[in-house]
């Protein structure tokens, strides 16, 4: 009894003021998480009592669900480009919006970042690509003489994976692109000094053993902004290709988990497909950590 | 005083229509009866040649609550000229409860509504081109006038033809006026009405409206609804006029203070003329005009010597403010010359290029088109001109002109430089439809009235301006009203209390019509308290948490399905009286809220497609309106030919309409497979593709645009696109026409079936048992009497936009459709199925859709293509009558 009064003593504020984050934590991320695994192995049409039926959900979702396996492929081929283009871009932006002197800097930062600040002014590539024959890209090629005929850029499932591509690219200057420019901001300029007298040849060279290892921290805070949004792709091309897209040829998982909630109406197999979601996505980032980590060692 | 002397007297009356016999009468005594589409021809022996204007004495007949149309001309029975259409006006007024509107359990004053008062109104016509100011030239002679009702009908009492005289000044006024009541008693005190409290007015849309942004604006509540302006947009076209009563108690000289508004139009001038007691009594107030204001301003009608006063006797007094043109007329009219031109110039261009223009090609338009660089550089000077009329009225110069200068520049360059034409055809084409729209603005008039004020001689206006810390205060009380209002419940039944819970998701204001109507006629008379939400949450999660409500309004029918699947509504089939109550709607909307044997919903809209027509390009190009496919597919290569084409949406309505016109369903009779594999499904899917790949219709296109620029004329949609255009293509409002879907030629007839989709009104279940007072809700509801009302104030409250696509049957005829719209939309109503809906329906627009690109992008077999679609559709169809235990499931 004494032993815990002396502990609350000395760390109660501390767990006080981590509790009201905690609190929070357990209600909006814990337990629906848990409510979702649970789910998962029910068959639930919303409105009936959910029956208990096992692993039923995984096995049609691995073994049966083409879709499934199209979305997962589309989501990884979306994450696979999205992600670390996205990053290498948002970082070499960055690198170079620094070296530009103090006015010109805030007003690049301003005109990256607008996209992600707008919120869902992607939806304007609609009209740049749209269908119609008066669409922005369409008339252009038109009048250039590239086209005879109108394309159907969001609804052939020839381009819309492109476009949605291109899209997730230009709405990729997002949060992380402000932490590394504040990261490049607060580099320790010494070590650069103290580097050129000890032989550092070239910028390349600076960029990986000074500056890099320097920005682990923003380096990694982006990276797991980046993984969660690559994977979480899904409003984008349902508001540019329509949802469900062209023989589900830009449905995600993060679609495919929408279309079973709250179109057919399944949310056990919907939360079986979040759960599947949930440990890619943990395991990316494990993978990820690590190897942000070894930055700037030989 | 008076402006017409009247000279001529109707000689004969002889009804062409009904019989061919001539009757002698005096214009007095003369009553006649005119119907809808009904003409009436009459003599008249003119003695002096000179201008004439018609006075028709009339007083209209009841019917449906559009103003009733008269076409008239002089000597030429067969005209379809707009210029010779006018209206004759019903007359009606506002509810008032007391001296205000009624108010609602917050204390909101909710809109009032219009009742059709039966009264005699006289309308002298003018022509409605150049000769607007000197009236109808007559020579010396017999001329026949003819007098037919394009809409609704009335009763005539008199028409007289009376030589124009000009108004007297007010100079003259103001001498005789002086000289004759030269011993007015003084201490006349100020006279003040409020705008909004009319006291007739001629037009249903002629609307008050509020404006609670600051306390000058009178009467003001900062966080409740008071109804304080008068007109707007909705008081804007030619004819429409307002009356009030006002009570004069010291007989004197007054002036007006008239405090107004007009911002709906930017920077444009209006009109409007000023009766006393029926007549217009000098020609200063024959045409006053309101500058464009941002904010209420005060106006005092004044000429160059002063304000305007007019004589008053003690007593009542009846003040008329109308909408005219007047001097705009010319204006106009030179500006309608200029358009056509150029619009027959732009079809002439159309013919040549076609829809898309190749840059790579050279027209040759010096000997192709030789007139095409005379006409424009015409046309430009035309409109400079008109440039310089509309600033010439403006005070300040407005958006207008700064759009015509726009089009003139355009002009100029084209013909300059006439070998780059084609390069500007497209900005040419929506130059074109930039001026008509700039056109149709110019002939709106809209103005909002505050008050108006009759100040007397040596009195000064009774309002006093708020200074600028009330004004403060009001905003702040406003703003903290918005934190304690409750904007989701219409009324203030409590939670407690024993009510019927019912959710709705409309527009606010429409709900708040929906509120009046259960107040007024369903709590009253049953005595069940009746709690209204306006709430746009899915429903399914509500009922999934425990609070849902016992009636939901409006769901539509893919919502209700997946909610009966799921056993979560009450049946209705044994209600009482039910067999009745279906009598209201058509078969065909009661398909998919039939399951099992048992009936879910009762109907309350439904929609479906009808063929809109662009009547002037069809007349121009001698087009005729196709009945059939067959039909459509050779208008649709002549239509081509000349640069046009159609608008069909690819939606797998287009689809359901094809099928159902080949006799078949899409599901089999127990729904447990779709029929798609059927050799008459393949063929309609044939032909849905074959439209975007043989026929070469636009995959994808913005139908409003198309449709008022006249590159479609011809367009298939839902029949709310009427809502659409009448809303924003004002400058095609009397140049497009609904029909009925093309068919297929049967041994009974063509049939022109199509999908229709379906919302409905239904019980949740819940725990108590007792579902008496909610049936008895939507049996109140969707009955006539209900809908007729709804559909009306709804209409007037908001405007056409919010016109209702009732499902039931006896509610269409009563809204303000056209006798011919009301003719087309019932031969295609009686014709529409529904498609029923399975528990895997959204598989089944997906997947048509999937395979329509299929078949359009990739160019696979169409029969391939559906066989292999329909077996993913029934095997999800499977799947899901399986989980939800269908047909004891596979």
């Amino acid at each position: 009894m004494k032993k815990v009064g002396s502990f609350f003593r000395k760390y109660g504020e501390s767990y006080l003021m981590l509790g009201c984050w905690f609190v929070f934590f357990v209600f909006f991320v814990l337990i629906p998480i848990a409510i979702s695994v649970v789910i998962s192995l029910t068959d639930f049409n919303m409105l009936q009592t959910p029956e208990f039926v096992g692993p039923d959900n995984y096995i049609r979702l691995i073994l049966s669900d083409e879709i499934f396996i199209k979305s997962l492929a589309n989501t990884l081929l979306f994450a696979v480009i999205t992600g670390p283009v996205g990053y290498i871009i948002c970082f070499v932006m960055a690198w170079f919006i620094n070296e530009t002197g103090k006015y010109v800097r805030p007003f690049l930062t301003f005109l990256f970042y607008s996209p992600t600040l707008a919120g869902s002014i992607f939806v304007m590539w609609t009209y740049v690509f749209s269908d119609d024959s008066y669409g922005l890209l369409n008339s252009l090629l038109m009048n250039m003489g590239v086209i005879q005929s109108p394309v159907q850029w969001l609804t052939d499932p020839t381009y819309n994976f492109y476009v949605v591509i291109v899209v997730i690219l230009w709405m990729s200057m997002g949060t992380s692109f402000l932490s590394f420019i504040a990261g490049l901001q607060s580099l320790n300029k010494s070590l650069f000094e103290s580097a050129a007298i000890d032989g550092i040849r070239n910028r390349w060279q600076e960029l990986w053993f000074i500056t890099l290892p320097q920005m682990v921290p923003q380096l990694l805070i982006g990276a797991v902004l980046t993984i969660s949004s690559s994977f979480a792709v899904g409003s984008v091309p349902a508001a540019l290709t329509g949802n469900p897209s062209t023989d589900y040829s830009t449905h995600t998982l993060l679609l495919h988990i929408t279309d079973y909630g709250n179109t057919r109406l399944e949310l056990g197999y919907a939360s079986a497909i979040a759960v599947v979601l949930f440990i890619i996505m943990v395991v990316s980032w494990t993978v990820i950590n690590k190897a942000l980590h070894s930055l700037g060692k030989d | 005083m008076k402006k017409i002397v009247s000279v001529i007297t109707v000689i004969l009356i002889c009804f062409s229509l009904l019989f061919s016999v001539s009757v002698s009468a005096k214009t007095a005594d003369t009553v006649r009866v005119i119907k809808e589409n009904e003409r009436v021809t009459l003599s008249f022996e003119i003695t002096e040649e000179a201008g004439y204007s018609i006075s028709i004495t009339y007083s209209a007949l009841k019917g449906r609550n559009v103003s009733p149309q008269i076409a008239v001309s002089w000597d030429n029975p067969h005209t379809d000229s707009e210029d010779e259409i006018y209206d004759l006006p019903r007359t009606w007024t506002d509810v008032r409860v007391g001296e205000r509107f009624k108010q609602d359990d917050y204390g909101n004053e909710l809109s009032p509504t219009p009742v059709e008062k039966k009264s005699e109104k006289t309308v002298i016509i003018m022509p409605q081109n150049e000769a607007w100011e000197t009236g109808f030239p007559l020579t010396v002679g017999e001329h026949t006038l003819y007098l037919e009702m394009l809409q609704e009908g009335v009763e005539i009492k008199s028409v007289s033809v009376n030589k124009v005289k000009k108004l007297e000044s007010y100079e003259e006024y103001i001498n005789d006026a002086k000289a004759e009541h030269s011993g007015t008693e003084k201490g006349a005190q100020t006279i003040y009405t409020d705008a909004e409290l009319l006291h007739e007015k001629s037009h249903l849309e002629v609307a008050v409206s509020y404006d609670r942004s600051s306390p000058n604006i009178h009467p003001s509540e900062p966080s409740r609804i008071r109804y304080n302006i008068l007109g707007g947009s909705s008081w804007s076209s030619v004819g429409q006029w307002v009356s009030y009563k006002v009570n004069v108690d010291k007989a004197g000289f007054y002036k007006f203070n008239i405090v107004y508004r007009q911002r709906t139009v930017a920077g444009v001038d209006v009109r409007r003329r000023i009766y006393i007691d029926g007549t217009v009594p000098f020609d200063e107030f024959d045409c006053v005009l309101f500058p464009a204001v941002k904010s209420f301003t005060s106006l005092t009608p004044k000429n160059d010597n002063g304000d305007c006063y007019i004589y008053l006797d003690k007593g009542e007094h009846e003040i008329k403010f109308e909408v005219v043109l007047d001097s705009l007329q010319d204006v106009i009219g030179n500006f309608q010359k200029v358009l056509k031109e150029l619009n027959d110039l732009s079809s002439r261009i159309n013919v040549i290029v076609g829809e898309g223009v190749d840059l790579n090609r050279d027209y040759d338009f010096a000997s192709s088109l030789p007139e095409l660089v005379p006409t424009l550089t015409k046309s430009a000077d035309a409109l400079s001109e008109i440039v310089a009329d509309v600033s010439k009225n403006s005070a300040e110069n407005g958006s207008q002109a700064a759009r015509i200068e726009e089009a003139v520049r355009l002009f100029t360059k084209m013909s300059e430089r006439p070998n780059d034409i084609a390069k500007q055809i497209d900005y040419f084409r929506t130059q074109l439809y930039d001026l008509a729209s700039v056109l149709s603005t110019m002939q709106t008039q809209p103005l909002e009235l505050d008050y108006f004020e009759l100040i007397p001689e040596e009195a000064q206006t009774s309002v006093e301006k708020e200074n600028i810390f009330s004004v403060i205060l009001f905003r702040a009380k406003a703003f903290l009203g918005s934190f304690v209002d409750d904007y989701s419940s219409m009324n203030a039944v409590g939670e407690g209390e024993e009510a019927l819970n019912v959710w709705v998701s409309l527009g606010r204001d429409q709900a708040q019509v929906m509120n009046q109507l259960i107040t007024d006629g369903f709590t009253s008379t049953t005595g069940i308290p009746v709690r209204l939400s306006l709430v746009t949450t899915n429903i399914m999660t509500a009922i999934a948490s425990g609070k849902a409500p016992q009636v939901v309004l409006n769901l539509a029918s893919a919502n209700i399905a997946d909610l009966y699947y799921r056993d979560a509504l009450v049946d209705i089939s044994k209600m009482q009286n039910i067999d009745k109550i279906l009598e209201r709607f058509y078969p065909s909307s009661l398909t998919s809220f039939k399951y099992d044997g048992a009936l879910y919903a009762l109907p309350q809209t439904q929609s479906f497609q009808m063929m809109f027509y662009r009547t002037d390009v069809f007349k121009a190009n001698g087009f005729a309106v196709p009945k059939t496919w067959d039909e459509l597919y050779a208008l649709l290569s002549k239509m081509q030919n000349n640069g046009m084409t159609m608008g069909i949406a690819i939606s797998e309505e287009t689809f359901y309409m094809m099928l159902l016109q080949q006799g078949l369903g899409l599901y089999n009779d127990d729904m447990s497979a779709t029929n798609l594999t059927d050799n008459r499904a393949v063929e309609a899917f044939g032909k849905w593709t074959n439209l975007f790949t043989k026929y070469g219709i636009p995959k994808s296109f913005d139908a409003t645009n198309r449709f008022r620029t006249g590159q479609m004329p011809l367009v298939l949609n839902d029949y709310s696109f009427y809502r659409t255009i009448k809303v924003s293509a004002p400058e095609i409002q009397n140049s497009f026409a609904m029909a009925p879907l093309p068919g297929v030629k049967t041994e009974n007839g063509i049939n022109h079936s199509s999908h229709t989709g379906v919302s409905g009104a239904v019980i949740i279940k819940s725990a108590s048992d007792d579902y008496t007072n909610a049936m008895k809700f939507i049996d109140w509801v969707t009955s006539d009497d209900t809908q007729t009302k709804y559909s009306f104030n709804s209409e007037i409250r908001v405007g056409i936009s919010a016109r209702v696509n009732t499902a039931n049957k006896n509610v269409m005829s009563t809204i303000s459709w056209s006798r011919s719209e009301l003719d087309a939309i019932t031969a295609q109503w009686e014709q529409v199925v529904q498609v029923p809906v399975s528990p895997a329906y959204y598989y089944i627009s997906r997947n048509l859709n999937n395979a329509f690109r299929r078949v359009v992008y990739q160019y696979e077999k169409p029969i391939d293509v559906i066989y292999r679609y329909a077996h993913e559709i029934n095997a999800e169809l499977d799947r899901k009558r399986a989980e939800l235990n269908i047909g004891g499931g596979k």
